[in-house]
């Protein structure tokens, strides 16, 4: 798979207030780890960065039961 | 992956733009001192031409290029005094070599000589002028809107019993690009230690012990002066100085690092988007009083071979080379970020957020306005550098680009590396 990301799935409103990330102030950056896709955002509004995990897979891990 | 206009956003710095207005709040090097003299020099600062020049009585003038008569660059001048007699004894300026006109550091126009004596049209003409100060050795500048801030006074331009020298380049590159360098410590792992020792490899030279210890663990905390770099090399803990300490990348342009008595500062200059004037600022601390150097020398460092490659034998080179070889202003777009850019990314937002700041009308980070807390501004920086710091010296100091300087072997003599003295500064350690 190439790692670059096609558009549809990117991060466009901050997952903090809400307000779009697609201007051209909007901080929107990509990195992955491992096959896991990551997005970091900064926002002018709020004021907030947030980091954004598309997962390839959701993984949970049980407590001592 | 970086949208095109946020990576135009941040890596534009001409006047009117984002960007340019954020680093127009800075005091920018523009000349070493030394350099600075009756003969005007041409320089590029984000985006702007200017001409820099010393008068006859020692002050430092920096006007816009072009002459407002009929735009000649001021380039084509040179200090004179004034020779009308209303003007006798006042301070020499610069005088354009096209029509005569003269112009005083502030940018009045002190005679028009083509225009009758009684004419009053000088005092109509003003070039624009821009605030310079001298520290360090080096000609600080400021574009930016007024009030100014206070020239920061970072530990290394101002300490007492060192030796300093400053080496320089014009890079064909963004400024950018060159800071996120700064904010990559995997690259020295790599390009300084593994690549580096293919070529050594290639020479018979044995490869460096300093820089290919394998990194285990990065850190990158934004703070006070920028963001602080931490690490932990195979062998070390987090109770090492490179762990402990670290060193900054002072924003937005500088990154400090030394160990053993020699310091620097790595300054990127933006010429304009696609070029940039980097500036090694060395301080040399043996310990002790050192004698007093009379003036602080500068040198260029060169970027290519005689066959037009660039130089990539040393630190300083291979850094280079990977800069300038991403292209004028890296694709961003184009990019793959793994979990080790985490720093590169820090980096692009504190540069979002800072730009952000300005458009709010607010002071960006590493403003100073009080001269109480602009005395002396102390960075940290690990002294153990990567856990040995006579190592570090001695590496760097014949495999980094101080194997230009023309005083690298009084250094060598002065720290007792004897046994370095005399030797090819390009030949590998």
């Amino acid at each position: 798979m190439d790692v670059r990301s096609g558009g549809n799935t990117d991060v466009r409103w901050c997952p903090t207030c809400g307000s779009d990330l697609s201007g051209p102030a909007g901080f929107v950056t990509e990195y992955w780890k491992a096959k896991d896709r990551w997005f970091l955002t900064w926002c002018s509004r709020c004021r907030t960065t947030t980091q954004v995990c598309l997962p390839h897979r959701i993984t949970a891990t049980e407590p001592e039961h | 992956m970086l949208k095109p206009e946020l990576n135009r956003r941040l890596t534009q710095v001409g006047p009117g733009t984002p960007g340019g207005d954020l680093l127009r709040r800075y005091w920018w090097p523009i000349a070493p001192s030394v350099d600075v003299g009756p003969e005007p020099l041409e320089r590029r600062l984000l985006g702007e031409d200017l001409v820099l020049f010393r008068t006859r009585e020692g002050d430092v003038g920096l006007l816009e290029r072009q002459c407002p008569h009929r735009s000649t660059s001021l380039g084509l001048g040179y200090v004179d005094q004034p020779r009308t007699p209303e003007a006798a004894g006042s301070p020499s300026g610069l005088r354009c070599g096209y029509h005569g006109w003269l112009f005083g550091t502030d940018g009045r126009c002190l005679e028009q000589p083509g225009e009758s004596a009684d004419s009053t049209f000088k005092d109509r003409i003003r070039a624009q002028s821009y605030r310079v100060q001298e520290l360090g050795g080096l000609v600080f500048a400021y574009l930016g809107p007024e009030p100014a801030p206070l020239l920061p006074r970072y530990d290394l331009f101002v300490w007492d019993d060192v030796w300093r020298d400053i080496g320089h380049a014009e890079l064909p590159c963004n400024f950018l690009q060159i800071m996120e360098n700064s904010v990559d410590p995997h690259h020295v792992e790599w390009l300084h230690g593994r690549y580096d020792a293919f070529l050594r490899e290639l020479s018979g030279a044995p490869a460096s012990e300093v820089l290919t210890k394998k990194h285990l663990k990065v850190a990158f905390d934004v703070f006070e002066h920028g963001i602080l770099k931490r690490r932990v090399l195979e062998g070390q803990t987090e109770d090492d100085e490179d762990w402990k300490v670290g060193h900054p990348l002072v924003f937005p342009s500088m990154l400090r690092i030394g160990g053993g008595g020699l310091n620097f500062f790595q300054i990127r200059v933006p010429i304009d988007d696609e070029n940039t004037w980097h500036v090694w600022y060395q301080t040399y601390q043996p310990g002790g009083s050192v004698p007093p150097q009379e003036t602080v020398p500068a040198y260029e460092v060169p970027l290519y071979d005689s066959r037009g490659k660039l130089l990539r034998d040393y630190v300083d080179g291979q850094d280079i080379t990977a800069w300038v070889t991403q292209g004028r202003i890296t694709p961003r777009e184009r990019e793959h970020l793994g979990s080790s850019d985490v720093g590169v990314i820090a980096l692009r937002r504190l540069f979002a957020e800072q730009i952000d700041r300005v458009a709010a009308g607010e002071d960006p980070l590493c403003t100073y306005r009080d001269e109480t807390t602009n005395q002396v501004i102390t960075l940290p920086q690990e002294k153990e550098k990567f856990g040995g710091g006579d190592a570090f010296r001695r590496e760097f100091l014949l495999h980094g680009q101080t194997r230009y300087s023309p005083i690298l072997h009084d250094v060598l003599a002065l720290f007792g590396d004897h046994d370095l003295v005399g030797r090819r500064a390009v030949e590998p350690v």
